[in-house]
């Protein structure tokens, strides 16, 4: 049989194989359908449909109610223009929209988070920072912490969130501390800590299984380190993991740890922080829990009435007195198959603008991200919340870290606690996965 | 050619086997018209991917945009990264579990068929999980195992506290769980294969081994597994060639690859690399190394039994000289 294969025939056959090999590669090579400048023309008259995958509606109870209302105020606003949008749980969300970058084909804009995580997405979206609508670019904050370490802006962000702490003062009370002291400095916060633990009461609400615990006290406590020329060192990705603030950060949180803070190690490492942590805190179970929304806040303040919310007190080396960890809920990006630009770009920017974000903020209690919009609290969550947030000085740099070094946190997050795994291990894995995403 | 032809079939020995040939060749023939569709589909969804993975493995793939070519780059990378040896150390740790998957439902099998009342219930209970998902199996034990989960706490209940531990969040337990886990959920396959191979074998065998004073271990080991040893090599092949093709869904809903990279399989890593980081080249480069890996060991389950044919074939033509 082999002898039948002469020189001749696999010389054919192995130019068929290249051939389709090439033909395949060539495959990959896409063309564009839109350029960025046709994101700021004026919208054709002609009716589109313009397709948005997004998880954000999925996020909150009134969430579906709040887009819909969004997306019926831009369709008043662009008759010609009707909006399909499409919810996607957040658990496959991002697996669909990778696919559909490599696909070329899907939705026309897309929620996403700015920085590195846009940058891991950036061959399917367009660059927006001069796509921007003067009224939205004068007034949107935290455009600078969602560029992406080339200097591109490939998502227009929108709402606010902040990290803080809620605060079970019925708990504090019994361990006869006052929170105002107790979270004053970071010391007074370590001791407060060993006091509850030494009183039995779990100090704050913990889980470590899925590692967002130790990526939420990291972005918490590095945001305090960087000030602003630092900070755009970090988002244009001159400052790798390893830094001595990152390193710092990741020894107060095992500082933390040590202290009690998180009450006992061996079952916080099988609990996750997301659902199982919050029910702790919910259940009245621990003084403290972390928290980044309002939503959540409000959430807490129905489980537990005697609640207050306060800041992380500034850890050693924080450049500030009173800063959260407080940047853009999230972002909305441009894919390059889009086949309507103008439509996409006149949707982002409205999503971006006081309309839109005003319907957001009065149904589920997003701020605004806009400085000429003050947000008021109608409750004692929002209350407590938004002087937190609105806080001029707040930014963050959890935009800037890179999905590979996200990674490494969630998966050693709880070696790390555990005590199996060092701090310096724990960096050289981090910045290994750094120099990896450069 | 007419020349070559007929020198085929003059001689008489020739003809007989000329005219077997022809008739073989039309049912050839025949067999690959019926063959072809299945080949097309193989090179569709199998060969081309496969070229074009490895093409993209030298580039710096970037879907829609340019993607440089950057030759061995993307292996020098993956080699040079001490997660990706800790990912293969994990591989080979989970082939110790191999041994397992193949003695218990063998063993298992054989005592089935000594006669046990009520052998097809028993058969059908432990074929079960097999009907089932990985993934639902792996979403039920993640939960059973989970720290403090259901597990945990009825051995505390029972007052076997020491007993309970955090199976799937310790690094030094996470790979064994597993092994167990995929012992459980593939073991009815096994003990339905074998049970089909043993029952193939004619009954005779075994009668006569009893009669020459044969007990159980050396009707086991004499005559049951010589008789099915292809059904063997071939379910370990299988096992093995799983570890490393299909552990995905274990992992993915039991432990996401941790704690640590400490479960972590090649499947999952380059799921990773691909869809959650966007390094398409990178995770090209490694889908081509787990397929050289594939190979590799599939190629060791064909030439042990080759190599063990032949040094026994050398072995008998020694006796023989040795006998004449």
């Amino acid at each position: 049989m082999y002898r039948n294969l002469s020189p001749r025939r696999c010389a054919i056959a192995a130019a068929v194989i290249s051939s389709l090999a090439l033909l395949l590669s060539a495959c990959g090579s896409g063309s564009t359908t839109a350029t960025t400048a046709s994101l700021t023309q004026p919208v054709p008259k002609t009716k589109v449909t313009l397709t948005v995958w997004t998880f954000m509606p999925g996020e909150y109870n009134n969430g579906v109610a709040a887009y819909n209302d969004v997306v019926k105020a831009f369709e008043a606003k662009y008759p010609q223009i009707t909006v399909k949008l499409v919810n996607i749980p957040y658990p496959t969300y991002f697996q669909r929209v990778r696919d559909a970058t490599i696909a070329r084909t899907g939705p026309d804009v897309i929620t996403m988070y700015g920085g590195a995580q846009a940058y891991s997405y950036r061959d399917g979206l367009f660059p927006l920072q001069n796509a921007m609508q003067p009224a939205v670019k004068a007034h949107l904050k935290f455009v600078k912490d969602n560029e992406s370490q080339d200097g591109n802006l490939y998502i227009l962000p929108t709402g606010t969130y902040g990290y803080a702490l809620m605060v079970n003062k019925k708990l504090f009370a019994k361990a006869h501390i006052n929170p105002a002291t107790g979270l004053a400095t970071w010391q007074s916060f370590l001791a407060t800590c060993r006091a509850m633990y030494a009183k039995g009461i779990q100090p704050i609400a913990s889980g470590w299984k899925d590692g967002y615990m130790f990526e939420t006290f990291m972005y918490m406590m590095s945001s305090q380190m960087m000030d602003p020329a630092v900070l755009a060192r970090w988002v244009a990705g001159k400052i790798p993991v390893n830094a001595p603030m990152f390193v710092s950060a990741t020894n107060d949180i095992v500082a933390m740890n040590k202290a009690h803070c998180f009450g006992g190690v061996a079952a916080s490492l099988g609990r996750t922080m997301y659902d199982d942590s919050f029910n702790q805190y919910f259940a009245g179970q621990t003084a403290m829990m972390v928290t980044g929304d309002i939503s959540t806040a409000e959430q807490s303040f129905q489980h537990v009435p005697d609640s207050t919310i306060m800041r992380l007190p500034q850890v050693p080396g924080s450049k500030y007195t009173n800063l959260i960890d407080a940047g853009a809920e999230t972002g909305w990006g441009i894919t390059k198959w889009t086949k309507v630009p103008q439509a996409a770009g006149a949707f982002v920017n409205f999503l971006a603008g006081p309309q839109a974000q005003g319907i957001i903020f009065d149904n589920v209690g997003v701020p605004p991200n806009l400085n000429n919009v003050t947000a008021h609290g109608i409750n004692p969550a929002e209350d407590a919340y938004i002087p937190l947030v609105e806080n001029p000085v707040n930014h963050t740099g959890f935009e800037a870290f890179p999905l590979t070094v996200l990674a490494v946190y969630e998966r050693n997050a709880a070696p790390l606690i555990s005590g199996s795994m060092s701090v310096a291990t724990f960096t050289s894995q981090a910045e290994s996965a750094w120099k990896q995403s450069q | 050619m007419a020349v070559n032809t007929a020198a085929r079939v003059t001689g008489p020995a020739r003809t007989r086997r000329s005219g077997y040939s022809v008739n073989r060749d039309r049912v050839l023939d025949r067999s690959l018209i019926l063959l072809i569709p299945l080949v097309v589909l193989e090179v569709l969804v199998f060969f081309l991917p496969l070229i074009f993975i490895t093409v993209k493995s030298f580039y710096n793939w970037q879907p829609g945009e340019a993607s440089p070519f950057v030759g061995f780059g993307n292996y020098a990378t993956l080699f040079s990264q001490s997660t990706f040896w800790q990912v293969v150390r994990n591989q080979l740790f989970y082939l110790l579990g191999v041994p397992l998957w193949v003695i218990a439902p063998l063993f298992v099998a054989y005592m089935l068929r000594e006669h046990v009342r009520f052998a097809g219930v028993f058969r059908t209970i432990y074929f079960i999980p097999a009907v089932m998902s990985p993934a639902i199996v792996g979403l039920v034990f993640r939960s059973l195992l989970a720290d403090n989960g259901p597990l945990d706490e009825s051995m505390q209940k029972i007052g076997l506290g020491f007993l309970a531990k955090p199976w799937l969040t310790d690094a030094a337990l996470v790979k064994p769980v597993i092994i167990m886990l995929v012992l459980w959920g593939g073991f009815g396959t096994g003990v339905l294969i074998f049970s089909a191979a043993l029952n193939a074998v004619p009954q005779e065998i075994f009668e006569a081994a009893r009669i020459d004073g044969a007990g159980f271990w050396t009707e086991l080991w004499r005559v049951a597994l010589p008789s099915i040893s292809s059904t063997v090599l071939l379910w370990t092949m299988f096992q093995a060639l799983s570890i490393f093709l299909f552990m995905f869904s274990w992992i993915f809903v039991l432990t996401n690859g941790g704690p640590g990279l400490a479960s972590t399989t090649m499947d999952f890593n380059v799921y990773q690399t691909f869809i959650t980081f966007g390094f398409f080249g990178a995770a090209a480069a490694q889908s081509v190394v787990l397929m050289i890996m594939v190979i590799v060991v599939a190629l060791i389950f064909v030439l042990i039994p080759w190599l063990v044919r032949r040094a026994i074939a050398r072995r008998s033509a020694v006796l023989t000289r040795a006998e004449r």
